[in-house]
């Protein structure tokens, strides 16, 4: 009932906020709505109150930024700011009343304005160089770091030796086509490859044959696995963030049979990671992958320990992956 | 398993014996834990820090393992011991310590990484100087470069 008697009563504000106050006396109906009209009739007033505040507050920002000019040239009219932001500007003549009221409000607000203070003295700079650069078709260049190490050219074969293990791929070659990766043995059905992977958006998986054949997103694979070898989508370079290639031996004694695993790319550059015959654990890490700057840079890891293929994933730091069992991921 | 444990009982007592730790066996056992260090750690690194701290790795397994390295000056093995089990440990651990103590969306880490990736870039120029230097039995810029690496990354004699 209260509400339907107040929904009328918006509309009689309404009607006499835009109509002159003195015809809202005249319509009395009721003491309440007398009493509606006086207070609407106090509104105004109230209003007046209100603006007498504010009309000095956009005064203020100015004597704020004359605060800042204060060390230079000291206003007279900033009294309360010069108090605040130092003592160079004491024998300033007091301003009005009023304002020093206002000027108290506004003194819990200044600290607020020393940050602005700040920024024009000290953030600008600071500001400057954290923009990126960009270049001069308007895109955005991320920073470049030579890293400095060794490349490979269309069509070449590198043996990645344990003195020779690293190769940056350029980033044309990381860009384009793919990386396949394939195992050279004599029996091929002895051995196959996976791939555990961390993408852009911190997330790590795993790609194995008859595990899960793709990932991260079975509907848009980067990673596949089959039993032939696994391969790397580079056009979504991207998404990717670092990779470890690992091999796991089929046969139920763990051993790993020699030969060589070959990485081939876009430009038929081939990489050529040995495989060493010997008993492992369960799983070998063969070849790190870590995209810095969209270059892709590729290391025979040559590592002398193997472990379960739970170990491997921990010892290259994917700790993110549950596990059913020491060699079976939860994907 | 019994001659797992006699190997690490070797190195237990040749540890013992060696306290110091700069021969070129222990410094290429040293290199490997710091790699097994970085590897580990490369989930809370950034791609270039890890590519960075291993090409460090790189160029000390390549002094260590050169034709020369019996006869490695006490000085390059020196700095070479302060590399491994200080220098590159440290600007790594501070790294990670910081992203944990931040917390996840916690900072913008371009700054610790800007740090970081100007931290092992000199850190790897000095190594491989120093390589140079003793593949030259330069005597002098040996000195220098030993002495900078102290100063880089050593522990500040101001340190209170």
């Amino acid at each position: 009932m209260t509400i339907r008697t107040d929904l009328p009563y918006l509309r009689a504000r309404s009607l006499r906020a835009a109509q002159p106050a003195p015809p809202a006396p005249a319509v009395s109906p009721s003491p309440d709505l007398a009493d509606v009209a006086g207070s609407v009739a106090e509104q105004p007033s109230a209003s007046l109150d209100l603006s007498a505040p504010v009309v000095p507050s956009p005064a203020q920002p100015p004597s704020a930024s004359l605060d800042l000019s204060a060390p230079s040239a000291p206003a007279a009219p900033a009294v309360s700011a010069s108090l605040d932001l130092g003592d160079s500007a004491p024998p300033t003549p007091p301003a009005g009343t009023p304002p020093a009221g206002t000027s108290l409000t506004l003194f819990d607000e200044t600290p607020a304005t020393p940050p602005g203070g700040t920024s024009l003295s000290l953030d600008a700079p600071s500001q400057a160089p954290a923009a990126p650069s960009r270049s001069p078709h308007g895109h955005t260049r991320t920073a470049d770091h030579g890293l400095g190490l060794p490349t490979i050219n269309a069509g070449e074969r590198r043996p990645m030796t344990e003195n020779e293990p690293v190769v940056e791929l350029t980033r044309m070659q990381s860009a384009a086509g793919g990386l396949d990766a394939k195992v050279a043995v004599s029996n091929p059905s002895e051995v196959i490859l996976g791939l555990v992977f961390e993408t852009g958006d911190s997330r790590e998986s795993l790609v194995l044959p008859g595990l899960s054949q793709q990932g991260p997103d079975p509907r848009r694979p980067i990673f596949r696995a089959t039993t032939s070898g696994v391969a790397v989508n580079l056009r979504r370079i991207t998404d990717i963030h670092r990779l470890v290639l690992f091999a796991v031996p089929t046969r139920p004694s763990k051993q790993l049979p020699g030969g060589t695993v070959t990485v081939t790319t876009y430009g038929e550059s081939r990489l050529e990671i040995p495989l060493v015959a010997g008993p492992t654990l369960g799983a070998q890490a063969l070849l790190t992958g870590y995209v810095v700057e969209g270059r892709l840079v590729l290391r025979a890891e040559h590592d002398p320990y193997s472990g379960t293929l739970q170990q491997i994933c921990a010892a290259y730091g994917y700790r993110e992956i549950s596990w059913r069992d020491p060699y079976t991921p939860l994907v | 398993m019994r001659g797992q444990a006699q190997a690490r009982f070797e190195s237990a007592t040749q540890a013992v014996a060696d306290p110091s730790g700069d021969s070129v066996a222990s410094l290429l056992r040293k290199n490997q834990s710091l790699i097994l260090e970085i590897n580990s750690s490369a989930g809370d690194l950034p791609t270039i820090g890890v590519v960075l701290a291993r090409a460090v790795t790189d160029t000390v397994r390549e002094v260590l393992t050169s034709g020369d390295a019996d006869r490695l000056d006490i000085g390059v093995r020196v700095a070479i011991n302060g590399t491994l089990t200080d220098y590159l440990p440290g600007s790594i651990r501070a790294y990670v310590g910081a992203m944990r103590a931040a917390g996840p969306g916690g900072v913008d880490g371009t700054a610790a990484t800007d740090a970081l990736v100007e931290q092992l870039t000199t850190l790897r120029r000095s190594v491989e100087q120093l390589a140079q230097a003793s593949r030259e039995r330069d005597l002098q810029s040996l000195q220098v470069h030993g002495r900078f690496l102290e100063d880089k990354f050593g522990e500040s004699e101001l340190n209170l």
